[in-house]
């Protein structure tokens, strides 16, 4: 049994050696073990030389302290590193399972957006404007997976105006810097002032001639606040009867219809401040 | 006036190399390193007046350069930089003793006028850091701890809200009919109760937005 025992005990120390715990416990087996061992024949060897009942005795108590030794031996050693040795497989096998999970969904968000990007930005270095647009939806993009909340439609204002936002700087190639403070939930006329605030943006975007627009949100109170500003061409707002028909029926008109008000803040050459405002009944 | 030493701390040589080229001729860039070690040793050495430094870093992130430095060297003034968009680690350099926090994508001028502001011993925010004080501010203390430190005046609160709108110092004070001087003195008390303030809603504020 000592033959096969031996480089079994010996491989399965091997095998766990980086792990304190078990190999404190094998050696606390092994050494109670042999001390058992020992006992049992130094008793042998004490009944027998006191001859008070002859060999018969001690060879059967240094029979049974051997097998009882062996017994001990045998499951401390083979049994106990051997289910601990396929627990350990186990664990590791699921983490690694899990590990390579997590590698392949990353691996195939970073082939969707930022490879398939950085490959298209090769192809068309001769169009700058171009390339500026997909490296800032790239940006976006993976901002938004790394920092940002679970992808899908947004479910708060802050998330419906970053969506608006997103959508004037595709179409327009300009930058939109969004600053919230405070959210709340979306409904008829808290969509109602996205939209209004998309229209501003849009309206910026067009006309202001700059790259890049302001906005501000300030919510959960009991006034919604939301404000778009360029640094832009600015205009009169006496003379501006045509082509600023945008401004004062989607925005200003929509936010009358809501109960809200805006004001526009201009002058030729020193930009636009489109300031939308909304009493609502409060979130907190 | 001489112009002003700084060092860079940014893992991206690229980045670094940029930074330079952006602020030179007006900013002195005297050094520069990618990591924690090799800042820390930097700026004891060179001494800088003010050190850019980025928010992510090997080695224990911009927060452990902070406090190596100023734990030896208080003199040092911080302008934090990060392309990132985790409000509590903003908060947390800022808290850490930064006087000042831009995103990477500031315009070179832009850049300049940010490093002369904290090289002068004033705050700079740019409008998300505005934007991120005023959210952790806004939140209902039940008790003050201390309502010196434990909240924001309605004038520093006007202050913020229209640097978080994109509005410039000069244009903030012209729209609050203040001297730019006095927005200037508003920010650096925001700056001030932001890093003495022990207030329990700003780190609870912070890790709430971490998970989100």
């Amino acid at each position: 049994m000592g033959v096969l025992v031996g480089p079994w005990a010996y491989l399965a120390t091997r095998r766990l050696r980086g792990d304190s715990a078990a190999g404190r416990i094998l050696r606390g087996v092994l050494l109670v073990g042999a001390a058992l061992a020992v006992a049992g024949v130094t008793l042998a060897v004490v009944i027998a030389t006191a001859g008070a009942r002859g060999p018969d005795a001690a060879g059967s108590v240094a029979m049974l302290a051997i097998l009882v030794a062996g017994l001990l031996l045998l499951v401390g050693v083979v049994v106990l590193p051997w289910l601990f040795l396929l627990a350990r497989t186990v664990a590791r096998e699921r983490a690694a399972r899990v590990r390579a999970e997590e590698r392949a969904e990353v691996a195939s968000h970073l082939h969707d957006s930022v490879l398939q990007t950085l490959t298209l930005l090769q192809k068309r270095t001769g169009d700058p404007a171009a390339m500026a647009r997909l490296a800032r939806h790239a940006e976006r993009e993976l901002r938004g997976w790394l920092y940002g909340p679970d992808a899908g439609t947004p479910a708060d204002l802050a998330g419906a105006l970053r969506a608006a936002a997103a959508e004037v700087e595709d179409r327009f190639g300009i930058s939109v810097e969004l600053v919230t403070v405070g959210t709340c939930p979306l409904d008829e006329r808290t969509r109602g002032v996205v939209a209004a605030a998309g229209e501003a943006l849009t309206n910026a975007a067009k006309h202001a001639g700059v790259a890049t627009v302001s906005l501000y949100a300030e919510a959960g109170g009991a006034q919604l606040l939301v404000a778009v500003r360029d640094r832009g061409r600015g205009f009169d707002p006496a003379a501006a009867g045509r082509g600023r028909h945008g401004l004062a029926e989607s925005v200003t008109g929509r936010m009358r219809r809501l109960g809200g008000t805006a004001t526009i803040r201009t002058a030729p050459g020193s930009g636009t401040e489109v300031e939308l405002r909304l009493q609502v009944a409060s979130a907190r | 006036m001489s112009r002003v030493r700084m060092f860079v701390v940014d893992d991206h040589s690229l980045f670094r190399s940029g930074v330079r080229h952006e602020v030179e001729p007006a900013v002195e860039v005297v050094g520069e390193a990618g990591d924690v070690a090799a800042a820390v040793e930097g700026i004891r050495a060179l001494g800088p007046d003010v050190v850019l430094l980025d928010v992510h870093l090997p080695g224990g992130g911009g927060r452990a350069v902070l406090d190596a430095v100023l734990a030896t060297h208080p003199g040092v003034r911080f302008l934090a930089l990060s392309v990132s968009d985790d409000p509590g680690d903003v908060i947390g350099v800022v808290r850490g003793g930064a006087r000042g926090y831009v995103v990477k994508a500031i315009s070179g001028p832009e850049l300049c006028q940010a490093i002369a502001r904290v090289h002068a011993g004033d705050a700079y925010f740019s409008p998300r850091l505005a934007g991120f004080v005023l959210d952790a501010f806004n939140g209902d203390a039940p008790v003050p701890l201390d309502p010196e430190l434990d909240g924001l005046t309605r004038r520093e609160q006007e202050v913020l809200r229209l640097i978080a709108r994109g509005y410039t110092y000069k244009e903030t004070a012209e729209r609050l009919f203040i001297s730019a001087r006095t927005v200037e003195t508003h920010v650096s008390a925001v700056l001030r109760k932001l890093q003495f303030s022990n207030r329990r809603e700003l780190s609870r504020w912070a890790k709430a937005r971490n998970l989100a």
